[in-house]
């Protein structure tokens, strides 16, 4: 007997893990494609499907859920969330083809996706027939017997022989999805430490209030390493492309947080204004990260040996803490941290909470593996401000709401990372000289 | 302690041929997961019981509940019959599976925020206590 929702958080950990060990170890191959620019029908076909599920994603996240399935739609469950996020799925799947695939993927993804046509549309003819609004089926019918169409011209015209014209995207310059991205976790952080009953629109208790205000100071953890990071290498275009894949990682799981707290119009917890945009946000930094890791600099640049010098050991150990605090802020209530939290109407900042411990895990990775041994050093010298900073607000706006035992275990974990991040600064050996098994450009290595 | 780490590193590096065949383990065993859930939460298999009481704690759906599981079920064929189609396609070249495999990462963190937004019905969230079912009170 275990719970569902542990079960998933460690099954989706264990994935992440193991998805970063084989993505390290196998070199993956190179950009040969741009989405905007297809090189054959099935390429086209699929840029299609990417772009009615784009649509399709627009309306059922920000839509009216009444469209989408008739009579009562009192829903306790999350289901059109995960519909909403399958979409996105399929997307980031067509982005696969379109930037790394040949004209045979082409051909394989065009026919799996008729496939899923023909199965979708058996699907509501037989089985939800009676429970999909009728005006809305009908223009899903529509757009089903269009789609199919595109992809059966696809692949008749498209052969796996045809030579693939490669077009290597020109991309930005990587420092604008950074400055971007930074800008707008600034102004989420400003928000919520500054006025967090205009974040949450409703009168909070002190006891809410204060946990609001970690959620701000959260961002902050990931934050201050990110743009620390971004100085350090603002002057090589291929490794500030790196921080564009710590971007998209953070931005789609804002995506996945934002689909599953909802709009209240829904049903949901997050005010329909501030879900929109954040949606659009995300998912438009997401695409200019995407650009940024594409620019032509990023292309030439050959990582050299990394060494496991004590910085980044150092940072690893405080990977360590972080882990085992998201785990412990997404199995826990919030309650262990503020004792006065009465009822779940601060639950989505609990949840954000854990959330950007997951990002400082990513921030981090990046300047573990693809930053200099100086990159790691500054970085552990912003680190040491951060546990700074939060440990002065434990003991002053936090001191009323903040249990004495956790208190104390927050004070002996931080006074721990920041001393393994003193000696980590300090020390200038090398532990360990990792061989470069592969000289690839910055662009291959980053997943 | 630099043993350990030499040892390690030299110990992947024998084990390179190996390594590359893990992309496509790694893919292989993600859509089997998928369709395990798919099969899971579908009410026309109604396998290990109903699914939306399995997953949500909810013990009588109301028809939108059941039909919005369902949905979710047939969902996670979209993203998975063009995932396995691809792998299939790639399946002897483990520098595009690695890249297919970075691709489902970033389908793995956005499910990971997914779950963190959803939360456990213990704690107000939504997602209740498989096998039993916990008590749901609104």
């Amino acid at each position: 007997m275990f719970e569902e929702y542990k079960f998933s958080i460690f099954l989706n950990v264990a994935l992440i893990v193991a998805i970063g060990f084989v993505t390290s170890n196998v070199t993956p191959i190179k950009v040969i494609g741009s989405p905007c620019y297809p090189s054959s029908p099935a390429h086209k076909a699929v840029l299609f499907t990417s772009v009615i599920n784009a649509i399709l994603f627009y309306f059922l996240v920000l839509g009216d859920r009444s469209k989408f399935h008739d009579g009562e739609i009192n829903d306790r469950t999350s289901g059109l969330a995960w519909v909403a996020a399958s979409l996105l799925f399929a997307m980031l799947i067509g982005r696969f083809t379109l930037t790394y695939g040949r004209v045979s993927d082409a051909v394989a993804h065009a026919k799996a996706t008729l496939t899923v046509v023909v199965v979708n549309e058996m699907y509501q003819t037989f089985w939800s027939f009676n429970r999909f609004p009728g005006d809305s089926q009908r223009l899903v019918r529509v757009v089903h017997a269009i789609t199919a169409s595109v992809l059966m011209w696809g692949i008749r015209a498209s052969h796996s022989s045809t030579p693939l014209k490669p077009h290597f995207p020109r991309g930005v310059n990587p420092i604008i999805p950074v400055v971007a991205f930074a800008a707008n976790q600034l102004w989420w952080s400003f928000r919520l430490l500054h006025n967090p009953e205009g974040v949450y629109d409703i009168k909070l208790t002190n006891a809410e209030r204060f946990q609001a205000q970690i959620q701000g100071l959260s961002i902050l953890w990931s934050l201050i390493p990110f743009v620390s990071s971004a100085f350090a290498l603002a002057s090589k275009p291929s490794d500030l492309a790196s921080l564009c894949t710590t971007i998209q990682h953070i931005s789609l799981s804002c995506v996945g947080m934002l689909l599953a707290l909802g709009k209240r119009a829904n049903g949901g917890l997050i005010d329909d204004t501030t879900f929109g945009a954040s949606v659009a946000v995300n998912l438009f930094l997401f695409g200019l990260a995407h650009h940024g890791r594409q620019n032509n600099g990023t292309q030439n640049h050959n990582h050299t040996a990394n060494g496991l010098s004590p910085a980044r050991l150092a940072l690893l150990a405080i990977v360590g803490f972080n882990i085992f605090y998201y785990l412990d802020l997404a199995f826990s209530n919030g309650k262990k941290f503020n004792s006065d939290l009465k009822d779940d109407r601060t639950r989505a900042a609990t949840s954000w909470i854990s959330l950007n411990i997951l990002h400082v895990i990513f921030v981090l990775r990046n300047v573990i593996k693809f930053g200099s041994d100086n990159n790691a050093r500054h970085v552990a010298k912003t680190f040491v401000f951060v546990i700074f900073l939060t440990e002065t607000l434990n003991h002053t706006i936090g001191s009323e709401f903040i249990p004495t035992t956790s208190k104390i275990e927050l004070f002996f974990v931080h006074a721990f990372m920041a001393l393994s991040l003193a000696w980590g600064i300090r020390s200038k050996t090398i532990i360990a000289t990792t061989t470069p098994r592969r000289l690839t450009p910055a662009i291959a290595k980053i997943d | 302690m630099i043993q350990v780490f030499q040892r390690l590193q030299t110990s992947l590096e024998k084990a390179q041929p190996a390594l590359n065949r893990l992309p496509l383990l790694l893919l292989v065993t993600f859509l089997l997961i998928e369709v395990f859930y798919g099969a899971l939460l579908f009410s026309g298999f109604n396998y290990g019981g109903d699914a939306v009481e399995l997953f949500y704690g909810i013990r009588s759906p109301t028809s939108s509940e059941v039909y919005t599981t369902d949905n979710h079920a047939q969902s996670i064929l979209w993203f998975t019959l063009p995932l396995a189609s691809l792998t299939y396609s790639a399946r002897s070249e483990p520098a595009k599976l690695s890249r297919l495999l970075s691709h489902v990462g970033l389908i793995v963190l956005t499910m990971t925020g997914l779950l963190v937004g959803m939360g456990s019905l213990q704690n107000g969230g939504k997602l209740g206590e498989i096998r039993r079912g916990a008590k749901r009170t609104s």
